[in-house]
C-alpha cells in the first residue's frame, strides 16, 4: 500500500501512509485508538476506498470496489467481533455465501463436508471438530480458528487479524500463535493488529506504527524496543493541546467503593472489578485505558444504566445512595454524556430545542402545560452560550455536525443542574475546532465547581484535561497519577495488559 | 436562484401535506362517485344525514385509532384492541342484563365496569411489555386471544341484548346534541382526540412518548422513565378500547361475541395512513383523524354505491397500500423534477 490517504467528514483518518507486507511475514500494526489502523485495514479489505494512494498485491495495482473484490484478490479480514453464526454448523459457516451447489441449485452437502474436512486438516483440527458441529458449541479460541479456516477456504494470501487475542485465554493464545506461524510458513502474509506489545514481540517479524493517521515508524522487530514503540505511538507535541491552569478542587462530591460489573451472558465475565475512586468538586478526573478496559462500563454502571449487574457503594456528597436507573442518577445530580452519540445521545426525530430540553422538561411546565415559548427561549440561550452554529432552534439535530450535536447534549445535561458529569469520549468524531471548544467548556465547568470524569482514548487530550489520571486495565484500576507525574509512557505502561515494564 | 416550475411547487406542497392530500382526493372522489338523490337532486354523499352517519360510522374506529397513535408513536403495536373492545361491550351488556353478574346493574356502574375491563387489559399488556420485555406484537396477540375468549366464556358465547335496559346507555347509543344531528358517540370521539392531542402535544408525558419512540435506549440514558411511558400508552389504549366497546354496545343495543373483529387492523391502518411512523417517534393525532376520515369516507361511498362488503374489503386493502406508498412516489417525482430543472 503506497501513499494512502483517507478523509472522513471532519477527520483526516489517514495521510500518505505506506505499508509493505511480504509473503510469509507476520507484520504487527500498532497505534493508539483512532490512529488509523482500522481505516487502513478497511481500505485493504475493500470496505473503504482511499482518497489517494494505490494498493499493489504481488506487484499488481488493485482498485477494490467492495469487499468482494478484495476477497477475490486474496485479502481476508478477521474482525474483532467474529462474523460467524453460532446457530449454524462449522461446515455451513465455512461455506456461507459460496455454498457448493449441484444441478438445480441444490446444496451439495457431501462435497462441502469433504472440503470442510480438508480445511480442518490443514490446522490439524479434523480429529477434534466435525464439520457438523454447531459453531456455538465451540470455545471462542476454536471459533477464531474456524474464522481463519474460512479465510483459507477463500485462498487468502493476506490475512488481517484485528485484536484476535482480546477474548482468549492464555492456552488459546498459544494455540492461535502456533496456527498463525504455520500459516506464515505456508506463505500467507499476516497483518497482526494488537495492543499487547509482549505478544507482538513474540510473534511478529516486523512492526509498523501509526499515529494520527500518519506513519510514525516501521522496521524489523529486532531493531525495536518497547519504550521506542510506545514513544512512537504517543509522541505528539503537547503544545497542540489546550492546557488549563490546574483547578482548585473543593470537597468530595462523588466516591465509589468496590465497583464491580458483571457482563456477558449469565454474568460470567467481570467487566469491572473492585474499582474505587473519588471525585472532588471542581476536579477533572481522567480515566485512561485501552478499548475494553471497562471505562465505559464503569461509568454506565455507576449511572444505573446497567441495572442490577453493577455492585459497589456510591456516595454523593458523602451520603450513600443507590442508583438503579439513569432516571435516579439524573434526579440525584449525575449526568452522563455517552460515547455513542448517534445511538444513545441524540433523538433523530427531534429538533435542536427538543433535544436540548428532553431531560429537564419539568422546568418548562406551567400549570401542567409544557410551554414551548419557554423551551424556545432556553434553546436560544443555549445557542448563544454554547456558540452553536445552527440556523434556528427548529433545525433538525441530524443536520448538524458532530461537534454541535455534542454541545447540545452537554447543554442538555447542564439544564439538569448536575453535581457530577461523566464524559465518555467527549471529542470522538468531532473536528479540531469543536474539540478545542469542548476542552474550554470542560475547564469552564470544572471552575464552576462541577465534578468531572472524562474518558478518552486520546492520551494527550486526557493528560491535558485531567487533574488526576486513573488507569484501568482489564476492568481493574492499575494506576493513579497526579497531573504532574502523569506521562503518556507511564499511562500506557499501566494500561497495557501483562504489566508492561518500561526499560528506561 | 431559478424559480421552480408550478408543477414542481405543487408536487412539493403535496409531498409536505400528503395525508391531507389523500383526504382531499378521497373526499372529491366520493362526491364524484355519488349519485344525485332521486327526489331532491342533492348528491347522496353530501346530504346532511349521510355526513352525520359518516361521522357516527367513523367514531368507534376513531376512538381506537386515537389510542393506537400513542402506542405506535412508541414504536409499539396493539393487536388486541378489537378483542378488548368486545371484552368491554360484553362486560357492559352482562352488567346490564339481569341474567349475569348478580342481576341488573344501573347504567353508570355498568359503563364504568366496561371501561375498567378495557383499561385493565391494556395495563396488563403494558406491564408485561415494559417489564418482561415480551415484544408488543406477541403480547398483544396473546391478549387478543384472552380478551376474546373471556367474554365468550362468561356469556356462553351468546349475544346479550340490552335495548331499553338503561336510559343512560340508550342515550349514549342514540342520543344527539340538541338541535343538531350529531350523535353522542361523535362527541366522545372528538373529546378523545382532543385529550390525546393535548397529552401528546402539550405535556411532558407526551414529549416523553415521542422520545421513547424515536430512540428508546437514548431515552433511557437521558434519564426518562421509559418503562412507565410504555405502560401508560398501552393502558390508555386499553381505556380507549373500553370506551369504543361501550359505544359499540350502546349503538348496537347488544354485546356480541364477534364485536370488534378485525377492528385492530383498521385502527392501525388509520394511524399509518395518517402519517404516523410504525418505527415510532413521528406522527400526530391530527394525522390520525385524517386517516380515520379517509377510511371512513371510502367505506361510506362504497356502501352508498352498493359495493358488496367483500369487495369493500379488497378495495380497502389496495387503497391502504397505495396511500402508504404515495409519499415515496411523490418524493420520487419531486426528486426527478428537481434534477431535471437543475440541469438545463
Amino acid at each position: 500500500m503506497e501513499g494512502i490517504s483517507k478523509a472522513f467528514p471532519g477527520v483526516q483518518a489517514l495521510e500518505g501512509v505506506s505499508f509493505r507486507l511480504r509473503a510469509g511475514e507476520i507484520h504487527a500494526l500498532v497505534g493508539e485508538n483512532g490512529a488509523g489502523k482500522s481505516t487502513l485495514m478497511k481500505i485493504l479489505g475493500g470496505i473503504h476506498r482511499p482518497d489517494e494512494g494505490i494498493i499493489r498485491i504481488e506487484g499488481k495495482a488493485c482498485s477494490f470496489q467492495g469487499p468482494r473484490d478484495a476477497e477475490a484478490a486474496g485479502v481476508a479480514l478477521i474482525h474483532q467481533e467474529l462474523s460467524l453464526f453460532p446457530e449454524l454448523s462449522v461446515k455451513d459457516n465455512l461455506f456461507l455465501g459460496r455454498e457448493i451447489t449441484g444441478p438445480l441449485g441444490i446444496l451439495d452437502k457431501g462435497a462441502m463436508r469433504k472440503k470442510a474436512e480438508a480445511l480442518l486438516a490443514r490446522l490439524d483440527l479434523d480429529k477434534e471438530i466435525s464439520p457438523e458441529t454447531r459453531l456455538g458449541d465451540l470455545s471462542l479460541g476454536r471459533r477464531q480458528e474456524i474464522e481463519i479456516l474460512k479465510a483459507l477456504g477463500l485462498e487468502a494470501r493476506i490475512l488481517v487479524m484485528d485484536e484476535p487475542t482480546s477474548a482468549l485465554s492464555d492456552t488459546e493464545v498459544e494455540r492461535l500463535f502456533a496456527v498463525v506461524r504455520r500459516l506464515a510458513d505456508q506463505g500467507v502474509g499476516v497483518i497482526y493488529i494488537s495492543h499487547r506489545l509482549d505478544e507482538i514481540f513474540r510473534l511478529c517479524r516486523r512492526v509498523t506504527v501509526l499515529r494520527d493517521g500518519k506513519l510514525a515508524g516501521s522496521g524489523p522487530m529486532e531493531e525495536m524496543d518497547r519504550a521506542g514503540i510506545i514513544r512512537m505511538m504517543v509522541g505528539r507535541e503537547a503544545g497542540e493541546y489546550f492546557r488549563p491552569t490546574p483547578h482548585r478542587p473543593g470537597r468530595e462530591v462523588l466516591r465509589v467503593e468496590g465497583a464491580c460489573l458483571e457482563g456477558g451472558t449469565g454474568g460470567r465475565r467481570r467487566l469491572v472489578e473492585d474499582v474505587s475512586f473519588s471525585v472532588r468538586a471542581g476536579e477533572v478526573v481522567g480515566l485512561a485505558g485501552l478499548l475494553g478496559a471497562g471505562r465505559t462500563e464503569l461509568l454506565e454502571g455507576i449511572f444505573g444504566a446497567r441495572g442490577g449487574r453493577f455492585r459497589g457503594k456510591v456516595f454523593l456528597e458523602g451520603k450513600p445512595v443507590t442508583i438503579s436507573s439513569p432516571r435516579e442518577a439524573r434526579a440525584r445530580g449525575l449526568a452522563l454524556v455517552t460515547e455513542d452519540r448517534a445511538r444513545l445521545g441524540i433523538f433523530p426525530d427531534f429538533d435542536v430545542t427538543r433535544n436540548l430540553t428532553i431531560s429537564s422538561l419539568s422546568r418548562f411546565v406551567r400549570g401542567g402545560i409544557l410551554r414551548k415559548s419557554l423551551e424556545r427561549r432556553a434553546a436560544l440561550d443555549a445557542v448563544e452560550d454554547w456558540n452553536l452554529r445552527v440556523p434556528s432552534p427548529e433545525t433538525s439535530i441530524t443536520a448538524l455536525s458532530g461537534g454541535n450535536q455534542q454541545k447540545i447534549i452537554l447543554a442538555r445535561w447542564m439544564l439538569t443542574e448536575p453535581k457530577v458529569i461523566f464524559l465518555d469520549e467527549p471529542t470522538r468524531g468531532i473536528d479540531v475546532g469543536a474539540k478545542a471548544e469542548i476542552y474550554n467548556r470542560i475547564d469552564h465547568l470544572a471552575r464552576r465547581g462541577l465534578g468531572i470524569v472524562v474518558v478518552s482514548s486520546e492520551l494527550p487530550e486526557l493528560l491535558a484535561l485531567a487533574d488526576r489520571v486513573l488507569v484501568l486495565c482489564e476492568g481493574r484500576l492499575t494506576a493513579a497519577f497526579d497531573r504532574e507525574e502523569a506521562s503518556p509512557e507511564k499511562v500506557m505502561a499501566a494500561a497495557a495488559p501483562g504489566g508492561l515494564e518500561m526499560e528506561t | 436562484m431559478k424559480r421552480s416550475s408550478p408543477l414542481l411547487a405543487f408536487l412539493r406542497f403535496l409531498e409536505r401535506h400528503v395525508s391531507l392530500t389523500v383526504l382531499l382526493v378521497v373526499f372529491l372522489g366520493a362526491i364524484a362517485a355519488s349519485k344525485p338523490h332521486p327526489v331532491t337532486g342533492t348528491l347522496t354523499f353530501l346530504r346532511a344525514e349521510n355526513l352525520a352517519n359518516l361521522a357516527r360510522q367513523v367514531s368507534e374506529m376513531g376512538i381506537l385509532a386515537v389510542g393506537m397513535t400513542g402506542v405506535i408513536l412508541t414504536a409499539g403495536i396493539d393487536l388486541s384492541v378489537g378483542s378488548v373492545l368486545c371484552l368491554s361491550s360484553m362486560t357492559a351488556a352482562m352488567a346490564l342484563h339481569p341474567a349475569y353478574f348478580g342481576g341488573h346493574w344501573a347504567g353508570a356502574p355498568a359503563a364504568l365496569l366496561a371501561l375498567l375491563a378495557g383499561t385493565l387489559a391494556g395495563l396488563a399488556n403494558g406491564l408485561i411489555i415494559a417489564f418482561w420485555r415480551i415484544p408488543a406484537f406477541v403480547m398483544t396477540l396473546a391478549m387478543m386471544s384472552i380478551a376474546r375468549g373471556l367474554p365468550r366464556y362468561l356469556a356462553s358465547n351468546q349475544s346479550i341484548s340490552i335495548d331499553g335496559l338503561s336510559p343512560l346507555i340508550d342515550y349514549l347509543g342514540e342520543g344527539t346534541i340538541p338541535g343538531t344531528g350529531i350523535k353522542i358517540v361523535v362527541v366522545i370521539f372528538l373529546l378523545s382526540a382532543l385529550s390525546m392531542g393535548f397529552l401528546l402535544g402539550w405535556t411532558r408525558t407526551g414529549r416523553h412518548i415521542y422520545a421513547v419512540g424515536g430512540n428508546e435506549e437514548g431515552a433511557r440514558f437521558a434519564g426518562l422513565p421509559t418503562r412507565r411511558i410504555l405502560v401508560l400508552v398501552y393502558t390508555l389504549m386499553g381505556f380507549f378500547a373500553g370506551l369504543a366497546g361501550l359505544a359499540h354496545a350502546a349503538q348496537n343495543g347488544q354485546g356480541a361475541p364477534t364485536d370488534g373483529e378485525t377492528y385492530e387492523l383498521i385502527a392501525i391502518a388509520a394511524v399509518v395512513i395518517g402519517g404516523t411512523s410504525l418505527f415510532g417517534g413521528k406522527g400526530s393525532i391530527l394525522g390520525t383523524i385524517v386517516g380515520t376520515l379517509i377510511i371512513g369516507i371510502l367505506n361510506n361511498i362504497m356502501g352508498l354505491r352498493g359495493i358488496s362488503k367483500e369487495m369493500q374489503l379488497i378495495l380497502l386493502g389496495i387503497i391502504i397500500v397505495a396511500a402508504v406508498k404515495l409519499p415515496d412516489l411523490l418524493h420520487w417525482f419531486v426528486f426527478r423534477l428537481e434534477k431535471r430543472e437543475k440541469s438545463p
